[in-house]
């Protein structure tokens, strides 16, 4: 269950740093602080008698003696505001509490167990749902009488349905949870599933909601109390004092806009502290928190390794994103370069930074966070990383496309595939001179390219919304999308993870085919070495942001010279050698935010040297073509086979 | 088919969900009062005029009985009469209801013009300016009584200003304009009219721009975060990386994408909005149901109440079909069974 | 309102043998997820029995079917849905002994984590504080617990790197050695459940098309699907020749399923029996069997 040390502490933590909650948890404590005095002590703690009428002091401006005057029966306004207090503080608890117990009870079966119960709450929250909630209070109230108990009976009439949808939408999202699954597999009863898993992950939710209803009660009871049917007079009550000094608008405007300010504070108050505790539970947030603080290294200097590609050549390439949680060293000198009618593969892990090579090439990480602290991506003699957002535009869907792993999300749901794949047409035409090319001729261009791309029935595909097509047909859409502007340089990233084998192979073989026809350099991104074995002429090995290995297909597979490498062909099963023993690399990949010292492999690496740990190595080239960056390919660390 | 089967789903739930309101306040207006009678007709009436409001709405019969006469009154247009005016209250409501639906319908115009362009800025500006202003400009517009932000309004633009007027819908020495819609701007435009229409706007802005900014928070707040969790997927950097330009990006494809929520919530907030105008309305003299609400209520006027609430449901029982209309429109994903 | 049926798992005859590894593979849609759950009524089968260690599961109450989760349990494939973010480790490997009622002490919790490679400290944290690969292990430990016969692994590294994934599956093989573990290994891997299976079971669209042992499967597989599905896996040889079955059209929807033969839309060796009519499995060899009537 909820844990009431460490996660609490942490929690209040996080509101104290954020400055807004920071207020909001001030203003709610002084808030109940008050109403605590006051509901103890007694109206005798106020420097001015609430109640009592003064008719001699009627009407006072305001002054050091009374900040807000008086009213028309020569009462201190401020001790009236403060003597308030606790009404309503008392009225929003009354009316929470029972609402979010029964709400989320009912909620949370209703949701879990769906069927006629689900549709039976459904039906009566709905009519109490449509109830505009003030008219029903008002009803309520009016029909009870004028008093502080109706108002709270009319609000919790109202209030319990918000809590039964809220609570039966998160059941709902809780219960598709694998955890849920696998506590039935393990053979636990439905009522302690719902006791052990749903109820304790409904209760950050609902608390969050309810401290913003506190507020909104707030409102609903001041509201009520200013029509006339809360708490009656001589009790103060901020909404009541409203309408109360009403007449005085316009000569003592302090009358009524003081205690309708102090509402307006007091639910001020909750909204932040709701904001911040909603906040202070989002789950990426809280990793941040509960990370335990690295220490900050200074970022090293990466040795730079000019070699220029005939397309592309990336030198020294560093970047980092500035997050709350420390600084990721996404990519910490990277060094390749890509020739023409060539495909270079990059294959590593996640964390490796592969997919941000890919997307710095194009421009399109977001700075900020992102920064770029140093190296050069030179991409036919444009130093890509000084183009302004405009000459990038130019650069980009003409001379480099992209295209992404998953075809689902790459592809925008509510426009038709037809008209995403015009647009990038419409960009070369553009391009080409044709200022404003006519709807025929897209048209024709766009099944022209969809043919290519072996799509059948063009015609119809192009009116398809993405939903309605599969894996592998978006996938060839992306394609054509990054083809339509007959580009230079294509970057596939993981394009092919998202689908199945058939039709990875068939893709793969698409691109193989579209290379040829139309000499492009391909960059293809994959964690997966078999793909690579099947479509690179060139690899790059990167590890944890750096390039540690660079050669030839054939150099990388039959003769890896990098521990990782080595490990990492050691680690993958394969049908052409089945049952062979694979023995896996040690250890887990690196924290991004604070890598190893020194070569970033070093803490998994077998061979490992007291050099490792301090010095980057370099990439010096072993054999043809083929570099490495590793100490033991130096003069002392001598060569291993 | 989909559409019209959903459709017509939803209409066979729809007079359910409306009975079930049309229910408890019956059942309210009969159980909980000392004398379910004289609730009805009111306390002046004469014991003959008694007889025959017993006799014509089953006043004296078990409750199961007297709801169901009810409801075939209800369906003939006869929904009883206040004991209070003495007039019938279905003409009454209908009356009062172009006032509200003229004030929320003009609110709504503003909450759109000023509060999506706001929450789109904020997303791409996210943590500058705009964005921090329209934080607070949100806060204060859900944490405030509605009385605060009508009377602080008044105070400032009618008192101090003088730009506008205090309240009502016209200045009473102009004539309003013919009956075509009964919404003053629109029926003042149809027939040329622009003396009545300036004067109408004059007098509905204070009202209509105190309901835009107590539910103006949530819609930027809401365009903000689909804003900013749009532009974050995939087919943003797929748009980006052909090449097009900027403004393009965010109009066509991420705002399209934003707008599906969006529209559906400024749905329901309209039907809320016209239940939740009363104190507007009674802090401006605007003679709308809002108001009409608050009068009947404080007089126990039950005839009324119960009509009213009955309307009030299907308002917002409509707009919430109007905004599920929205959502499958919209998204072409959505494919209605 | 017109139910919609979807046809996940369509009259499977399948033999699970103790202490094997059967590996369950196809691609997505095909109903092996579906299949893996059916076995352990997680999903309950609209008809056809499903006897585990000679006794009949559709037959029993829910009672008795809680008792027999003791004896199959489940590693799912998400390391992050599948633990509960609110809950710390040492109460989430404690469920399966509660729920079947054994004692439950920090010693026997400590002991399955030591055996899947962590450590007893890790019994008080919550599962944020894990990597995917060592959450993996962490739902490995719960599922071996209570010393089941038999484990479903669903795709159990699918969502790991490659260079966790070999470390899980060597953990998982030595598992079953010295536990004495049967598996259903289900993957869309071919690679990885040619490393860790004895036997092989393909399926397509809700059927099973081909069983039978790695070996065989690998370098004579006899239906036209699993040739194609072999010939499509890319090997991590640069120099290994294949030679590749191209596949026709597009994955069809479990919905609305072809007539016949339910690969007959696309495959190469389509006859005009196949259109009408389903194939059985029949075996061809000692523990080869296929569905198809290109044999007989």
């Amino acid at each position: 269950m909820f844990n009431f040390n460490n996660e609490t502490i942490v929690t209040l933590k996080i509101l104290v740093k954020n400055k807004l909650s920071f207020i909001g948890l001030i203003i709610t404590s002084s808030f109940i602080l008050l109403s605590l005095i006051i509901t103890i002590f007694g109206y005798s703690i106020l420097p001015y008698n609430p109640i009592e009428s003064n008719l001699s002091e009627a009407l006072l401006p305001p002054s050091w003696n009374h900040p807000f005057g008086t009213d028309d029966l020569g009462r201190d306004v401020l001790s009236r505001i403060i003597a308030a207090a606790p009404l309503d503080l008392q009225i929003a608890l009354i009316v929470v509490i029972p609402s979010t117990v029964i709400g989320t009870i009912l909620g949370a079966l209703s949701g879990y167990f769906g069927g006629k119960l689900d549709e039976f709450v459904m039906r009566i929250t709905d009519i109490f749902l449509a109830f505009p909630g003030l008219i029903l209070a008002l009803a309520v109230a009016a029909t009870l009488g004028p008093s502080i108990t109706n108002t709270m009976i009319a609000l919790m009439i109202v209030w319990w349905p918000y809590y039964t949808r809220l609570a039966r939408g998160e059941a709902l999202s809780i219960k598709e949870n694998q955890y849920i699954e696998a506590s039935r597999a393990a053979g636990l009863k439905e009522i302690s599933i719902i006791t052990r898993h749903v109820l304790p992950n409904l209760i950050v939710p609902i608390v969050v909601y309810a401290t913003f209803d506190l507020g909104r009660i707030i409102l609903a009871a001041t509201v009520l109390s200013y029509i006339g049917l809360g708490a009656q007079p001589p009790t103060p009550e901020w909404g009541r004092m409203v309408s109360e000094t009403q007449g005085h608008l316009f000569n003592r405007w302090w009358l009524p806009l003081a205690p309708a300010a102090t509402i307006l504070l007091v639910v001020l108050g909750f909204n932040l502290l709701g904001d911040g505790l909603r906040d202070a539970y989002d789950p990426k947030l809280r990793q941040i928190y509960l990370a335990k603080k690295e220490v900050e290294e200074g970022i090293q200097k990466i040795p730079m390794k000019e070699i220029k590609g005939e397309v592309l050549t990336i030198s020294g390439l560093q970047l980092i994103f500035k997050t709350p949680g420390g600084i990721i060293k996404a990519l910490d000198g990277v060094n390749l370069w890509l020739n023409r009618n060539e495909v270079l593969g990059i294959v590593g892990e996640s964390g490796a930074g592969k997919s941000v090579l890919g997307l710095s090439v194009l421009g399109l990480v977001p700075r900020p966070p992102g920064k770029y602290l140093g190296g050069s991506i030179k991409f036919q003699d444009k130093e890509i990383l000084s183009l302004s957002e405009k000459e990038l535009t130019n650069i980009r869907g003409t001379k480099v496309s992209i295209i992404f792993q998953d075809p689902s999300t790459a592809l925008n749901p509510v426009l038709t595939v037809g008209d995403q794949v015009a647009e990038a047409v419409k960009v070369r035409l553009k391009r080409e001179g044709l200022k404003r090319p006519s709807k025929d001729i897209v048209k024709k261009e766009v099944i022209k390219i969809l043919n290519e791309v072996k799509l059948p029935t063009p015609e119809m595909i192009m009116k398809m919304y993405p939903h309605e097509l599969s894996g592998g047909m978006k996938q060839r859409i992306m394609l054509s999308i990054a083809l339509a502007t007959k580009p230079v340089l294509l970057i596939a990233d993981e394009p092919t993870t998202a689908l199945d084998v058939t039709t990875q192979a068939q893709i793969l073989q698409l691109i193989i085919d579209m290379m040829r026809e139309r000499g492009m350099s391909i960059l293809y991104i994959t964690h997966d070495f078999s793909i690579i074995a099947e479509i690179a002429d060139r690899v790059v090995v990167m590890y944890a942001g750096q390039v540690v290995e660079s050669g030839p297909v054939r150099s990388i597979f039959k003769k890896p010279l990098h521990p990782y490498t080595q490990g990492l062909l050691n680690s993958i099963p394969s049908l052409s050698k089945i049952k062979k023993e694979i023995t896996p690399l040690i250890g887990f990949p690196p924290s991004p935010i604070n890598p190893p010292s020194g070569c970033r492999f070093h803490p998994r690496c077998p061979y490992a040297m007291t050099k490792c740990s301090k010095i980057i190595p370099e990439l010096h080239e072993i054999e043809k073509e083929h570099w490495v960056a590793c100490h033991l390919y130096s003069k002392e660390g001598g060569f291993i086979e | 088919m989909s559409l019209t089967r959903f459709l017509l789903r939803r209409l066979l739930l729809t007079p359910f969900v409306i009975l079930g309101v049309a229910f408890i306040s019956f059942v309210i207006g009969r159980l909980v009062v000392a004398d379910p009678v004289r609730a009805w007709i009111g306390e002046k009436a004469s014991e003959e005029t008694a007889k025959i409001m017993i006799e014509r709405y089953h006043l004296k019969d078990p409750i199961p009985i007297s709801f169901y006469y009810y409801l075939i009154n209800l369906f003939t247009g006869d929904w009883g009469v206040s004991p209070v005016s003495g007039q019938p209250v279905l003409p009454t409501i209908i009356s009062r209801i172009p006032a509200t639906i003229e004030l929320s319908l003009f609110a709504m115009l503003l909450i759109i013009i000023i509060g999506i362009p706001l929450g789109i800025l904020s997303a791409v500006h996210k943590e500058k300016l705009p964005d921090h202003s329209s934080r607070i400009l949100a806060l204060i517009g859900m944490s405030s009584p509605p009385f605060l932000i009508a009377l602080f309004l008044q105070l400032t633009f009618y008192y101090q200003f003088r730009i506008f007027p205090s309240g009502s819908r016209l200045d009473p020495s102009i004539t309003p304009p013919p009956t075509l819609t009964g919404l003053f701007l629109v029926d003042s435009l149809l027939v040329g009219d622009l003396m009545t229409f300036t004067i109408s706007l004059k007098h509905i802005f204070l009202p209509a721009l105190t309901l835009a900014l107590l539910n103006i928070g949530t819609i930027v707040r809401l365009v903000r975060s689909t804003m900013l969790d749009v532009l974050d997927k995939d087919y943003i950097k797929t748009a980006r990386a052909k090449g097009l330009k900027e403004r393009v990006v965010i109009y066509k494809h991420a705002l399209r994408n934003a707008m599906i929520p969006t529209t559906t919530v400024l749905a329901m907030q309209l039907g809320a909005m016209l239940g939740g105008s009363i104190v507007v309305e009674t802090v401006f003299g605007w003679p709308g149901i809002g108001r009409f609400a608050v009068e009947s209520v404080l007089n126990l006027d039950y005839p009324s109440i119960i009509g009213i609430s009955i309307v009030f449901a299907l308002a917002v029982v409509i707009t919430n079909l109007v905004a599920d209309l929205f959502y499958t429109f919209l998204d072409p994903r959505i494919k209605v069974d | 309102m017109r139910k919609l049926i979807v046809h996940a798992v369509d009259g499977v005859d399948l033999n699970i043998v103790e202490g094997e590894t059967l590996g369950l593979v196809g691609e997505s849609g095909c109903g092996k997820s579906t299949l893996g759950r059916t076995i352990l009524m997680l999903i309950p089968p609209t008809k056809g029995s499903i006897i585990f260690d000679g006794k009949e599961l559709t037959k029993m109450n829910k009672e008795e079917l809680r008792k027999m989760r003791k004896y199959m349990q489940i590693v799912f494939q998400d390391p992050f849905s599948s633990l509960d973010p609110r809950m710390r480790i040492k109460n989430q490997l404690a469920e399966p002994l509660i729920a079947c009622g054994e004692p439950v002490n920090d010693a026997k919790l400590a002991e399955v984590l030591e055996v899947v490679g962590l450590n007893r400290e890790h019994l008080d944290r919550f599962p944020h504080e894990f990597s995917g690969g060592q959450r993996q292990r962490i739902n490995i430990a719960r599922a071996i617990i209570t010393k089941p016969k038999l484990v479903v692994l669903d795709e159990p590294t699918s969502a790991l790197d490659v260079s966790i994934q070999a470390q899980v599956l060597n953990l998982l093989k030595k598992l079953q050695q010295d536990f004495k573990l049967t598996y259903l290994f289900i993957t869309h891997n071919i690679n990885v459940v040619s490393y860790m299976s004895d036997r092989v079971a393909v399926m397509y669209l809700g059927k099973i098309v081909e069983i039978s042992d790695i070996y065989e499967i690998i370098s004579n597989p006899l239906h036209p699907y699993t040739k194609i599905l072999i010939s499509s896996v890319p090997v991590p040889d640069p120099d290994f020749k294949r030679i590749r079955e191209g596949i026709k059209g597009e994955p069809p929807s479990p919905i609305n399923p072809p007539s016949g033969c339910r690969f007959h839309p696309r495959c190469p060796y389509a006859m005009d029996i196949c259109k009408n009519n389903e194939p059985q499995l029949i075996s061809i060899g000692k523990t080869h069997s296929v569905s198809c009537f290109l044999y007989k």
